[in-house]
């Protein structure tokens, strides 16, 4: 659901971006990433207008902050532009890619959690809308939405993650161990310890789905 | 410690390979057979069921989590500007060899040593290769001694109960096995490795929770392998064998020839030609009878003939398995009519299934069963079979469903799996197939009444706040289905439980009997009369004899019929016969004479032409041997007498409001037992319907819908009353033929 709506926002921004600059929308990335790699830096603004979407949706689940999402998912960017000459097409780019992300994802997490284990919330608020009804719609929904980010916010960043990729992002086991890096077993159990403890936290909210 | 006490003090499903499923249950990541394996674990353990729902809770709110594209102010873009100098792609660098070595020496050493933890578990012997006795009724042996309460029954010894006694016994962890009376059976390995017992006479019940492939019986016409289910197995004195199956499969093994009976289903095995072919319990007679011919009497393409065309879609595990037992031409026919009901799974050719290719056909089985077992198969309801519909939120039993005027069905108060009494209420509605929130009532209750007046509320009244007897309840509201809500109404005159509420063609509302706070005298002889005028109670003249767990039936006439129940006389046991009638008019109760059979906790429904069907029900106190009747009576209020009808083909029991008048006149009877059954008023006789509740269910509820279909909701479980509570969140939806 929200998921299929980011794809299809993606996909147009893409066909956009390739259009104006000639380039044709179905390159494959691990084309783009040869064409950076053997010395046309430029070519990476592709990857980065397909990719930005989920990595910016990833780092924003992760860090529940504008600013501080928009930083990580630069951040991750970079990294992945410094490392592209490691990519060596053992796996798709996109799995290379996104598993980049996720550890780097991972590690800021983790080091902020130490930093700062009193880490205030900041969930940006839904822009309001024009009628009042809609309004009243959104503002609960709001409410809700800061609940669910908060609980999920307490969860450790693995379990964080799970939920993320399963849940939000709709992505099969398979698709996630191989990302994560971890067995389906694996992958069932953290997802079990974090829907537990999700669901411990939003007790309050049973009845409302 | 026996497993029930264990699971009651600890309060955990020990199956823990079950309940790691369910997980990847909920994420649709299971294989049709184990999702079909923990449907039905679930049915079974509440404590699952709630994991389950508190799992699925959190996963849909966190899917509900809108995370956005792009911050506020678009997307930025890319820069090769913001990239620090000489921080361009780089080439890899080699890790030290050691950093990749040092990890996978620590994931062998610690694979080695759960291997060598898991193998010691798996083959460890029990310190004694013997199992418990954990009840006992009557007085059976082993040997030629008495069984005492503390009793074992070690390898090689047999049981033996006679007419009047029965035993269960505790297979540890593993389960249990209730042994019916006139029964003889041994026990041949108790390892934790394997189970074995034999049995040459009798019947016994088992409900298995180890994992499959470990428990069997041996009977002298087939063995049993348990694969992870719950099952009855009957012999008799001349070795047939007779299996039905509640919950997960039982393979009928001899001689190689092979039968899987699946939940719901049953087989025959007779010595020397062994296992015949699994039939659904509610097959049509015809197909029963040409299966037996098929199977034992060597019958030919007239038998066949008659399997293929009574065969429907329902049967499609009778025709899979037959597809092994007739050869040639006859096979291409077996194979034509399942692949009508179930198309051959993607990439299986018509020439690999007939060569009885494995794999293909393991793949048919497990596509067959999925469009069995899946609740939301795109199977239509076949007439006269049932199938799950929506789950309520909590499990609950002893609860009352009142069908609204807007089609909804309204479900109140009940216990949940851990005795205690509700007050949430939901609705069903027939149009979605789903439960919502009701509200709650003001009183946590069981055992109440719920009765829909003529103003479209609903009378909820008195009930057990608990589930002692003693703490009964004086208070009752109404449901407005308007507001959605509940508002307390006038007390009665008696705090009670276990009462029936009946009402009047006037629109008042009968309250009879039920049991008070009054420890040593708690059944009640009172009644009283709701009037929704003046939201008040009334007393109204007194029982003849007091009584709980009864039925009140309104008849043609606008009398009441008031029959069996505990009284306080009759037999020994507590259990009456007596029955009794109240005249609105008279505002007294008189008596109506004797029923053929001492009932409590039966059923009773007002047929068509005027009289009163009532069955099943109990005849003598749970606690000293159980007798639960198969029989059947009807009660003609033009004579005042009572005739016998036709037999049920289930002895059921705390049937509780699980039986329904359909619209063509026949009686569904849904609860106290594990199958379903229609009783005919035409011929006077029951039969078996297609389906199963996958467990027994005690005090569930059926009500008939404006459509003609019938939910049946909730209900608890166990392979014995009184055993494991285990009520349940589950319904099902009747199709009436």
């Amino acid at each position: 659901m929200a998921y299929s709506a980011g794809l299809d926002c993606l996909n147009t921004r893409v066909n956009k971006v390739d259009e104006a600059s000639g380039l044709n929308e179905t390159r494959a990335d691990e084309e783009l990433v040869a064409l950076a790699v053997a010395g046309q830096a430029e070519v990476f603004a592709h990857i980065y207008n397909r990719y930005y979407s989920r990595t910016y949706r990833l780092a924003y689940g992760m860090t529940g902050k504008r600013e501080a999402a928009e930083d990580l998912a630069q951040e991750i960017f970079m990294r992945a532009f410094q490392k592209l000459g490691l990519f060596k097409g053992e796996s798709s780019f996109s799995t290379w890619f996104y598993r980049l992300s996720l550890n780097h994802c991972l590690n800021h997490c983790r080091s902020e959690r130490r930093r700062d284990r009193t880490d205030s919330w900041q969930m940006d608020r839904l822009p309001v809308p024009g009628s009042m009804k809609q309004m009243e719609k959104k503002v609960l929904q709001s409410e809700v939405q800061d609940q669910i980010h908060r609980a999920l916010f307490s969860l450790k960043p693995k379990l964080r993650l799970v939920i993320i990729l399963r849940d939000i992002e709709g992505l099969s086991y398979g698709e996630i161990a191989e990302r994560i890096d971890c067995s389906t077993g694996t992958l069932a159990a953290q997802l079990k310890r974090a829907r537990k403890l999700l669901s411990r936290k939003l007790e309050h909210l049973k009845g409302t789905f | 410690m026996p497993y029930r006490r264990l699971r009651e003090f600890f309060d955990l499903c020990l199956n823990w390979r079950l309940r790691r499923l369910i997980t990847p249950y909920i994420d649709a990541e299971l294989d049709a057979v184990s999702r079909a394996r923990v449907q039905a674990h679930l049915e079974g353990c509440a404590h699952c069921r709630e994991e389950y729902a508190r799992l699925l809770f959190a996963s849909r709110i966190a899917s509900h989590l809108l995370l956005p594209d792009e911050p506020p102010a678009g997307m930025p873009a890319w820069s090769l500007a913001k990239q620090p100098a000489g921080d361009l792609p780089r080439q890899r660098s080699p890790r030290h060899a050691a950093f990749k070595v040092l990890p996978l020496a620590a994931a062998l050493l610690v694979i080695v040593a759960g291997a060598l933890v898991w193998y010691g578990a798996r083959t460890s012997t029990p310190s004694d290769e013997s199992w418990e006795v954990i009840r006992l009724s009557g007085a059976p042996v082993i040997g030629s001694d008495r069984m005492g309460k503390t009793a074992r029954l070690n390898v090689g010894e047999w049981i033996e109960t006679d007419d009047k006694s029965r035993a269960m016994l505790g297979l540890g962890l593993m389960g249990q096995v209730e042994i019916d009376p006139n029964t003889r059976i041994g026990l041949v390995k108790a390892r934790s490795s394997e189970l074995r017992l034999t049995m040459t006479r009798g019947r016994v019940s088992a409900m298995i929770t180890a994992r499959p492939g470990i428990f069997f019986v041996e009977t002298p016409s087939g063995m049993a392998a348990d694969l992870g289910c719950a099952y009855t197995l009957e012999v008799d004195d001349s070795g047939q064998t007779f299996v039905y199956v509640t919950a997960g499969a039982v393979a009928l093994t001899h001689d190689g020839r092979e039968s899987m009976v699946p939940a719901g289903a049953a087989c025959r095995a007779r010595p020397g030609t062994g296992p015949g072919t699994p039939y659904l319990m509610g097959a049509s007679k015809p197909l029963q009878d040409a299966l037996a011919e098929l199977d034992f009497e060597g019958g030919g393409a007239k038998a066949l003939r008659t399997v293929l065309t009574e065969a429907n879609a329902s049967d499609a595990i009778t025709l899979w398995n037959l597809l092994k037992r007739v050869e040639g031409a006859d096979r291409g026919r077996v194979y034509d009519r399942l692949a009508q009901f179930v198309p051959p799974p993607e990439g299986a050719t018509r020439d690999a299934l007939l060569r009885l290719d494995s794999l293909m056909l393991d793949r048919w089985l497990q596509a067959l069963e999925q469009k069995r077992v899946n609740p939301f198969s795109d199977l239509p309801l076949a007439p006269g079979s049932i199938r799950m519909t929506g789950n309520m939120e909590v499990d609950r039993a002893w609860h009352r469903a009142t069908l609204l005027p807007d089609g909804r069905v309204l479900v109140t108060g009940g216990l949940d799996s851990y005795g205690n009494a509700l007050a949430r209420a939901e609705l069903y509605d027939p149009a979605t197939g789903q439960f919502t929130r009701a509200g709650d009532m003001n009183a946590a209750r069981a055992v109440h009444t719920a009765t829909l007046l003529p103003n479209g509320k609903v009378l909820i009244a008195a009930g057990l706040y608990s589930n002692k007897n003693e703490e009964s309840l004086a208070t009752a509201e109404l449901y407005d289905p308007e507001t959605n809500s509940f508002t307390p109404t006038g007390d009665l005159n008696n705090a009670r439980g276990g009462q029936e509420a009946t009402l009047l063609p006037d629109g008042r509302v009968l309250i009879t009997g039920g049991v008070g706070p009054d420890r040593d005298v708690p059944m009640l002889p009172s009644a009283e009369i709701y009037d929704p005028a003046t939201e008040t109670f009334t007393p109204t003249g007194s029982l003849n004899e007091p009584r709980v767990d009864h039925t009140a039936t309104l008849l043609g006439d606008g009398r009441v019929l008031i029959a069996g129940g505990f009284g306080s006389r009759g037999s020994d046991t507590g259990v009456t016969s007596g029955a009794e009638l109240y005249d609105p008019a008279k505002g007294a109760f008189a008596s109506a004479g004797e029923m053929i059979f001492h009932r409590a906790k039966h059923s009773a429904v007002l047929l068509a032409d005027g009289k009163v069907l009532i069955s099943g029900g109990i005849a003598y106190k749970e606690t000293a041997g159980r007798k639960r009747p198969t029989t059947a009576e009807l009660y003609d209020p033009s004579t005042g007498a009572f005739v016998r009808t036709g037999d049920m083909i289930l002895d059921r029991f705390k049937v509780g409001s699980a039986a329904a008048l359909l619209k063509n006149g026949k009686v569904l009877i849904a609860g106290g037992s594990w199958g379903f059954e229609v009783y005919d008023p035409s011929s006077g006789s029951f039969s078996m319907k297609t389906g199963s509740l996958n467990l027994t269910r005690y005090y569930s509820t059926a009500t008939l819908l404006p459509n003609g279909e019938v939910v049946i909701i909730g209900g608890y479980s166990g392979i014995t009353p009184g055993d494991f509570f285990h009520a349940s969140a589950g319904a099902w939806i009747y199709q009436p033929e």
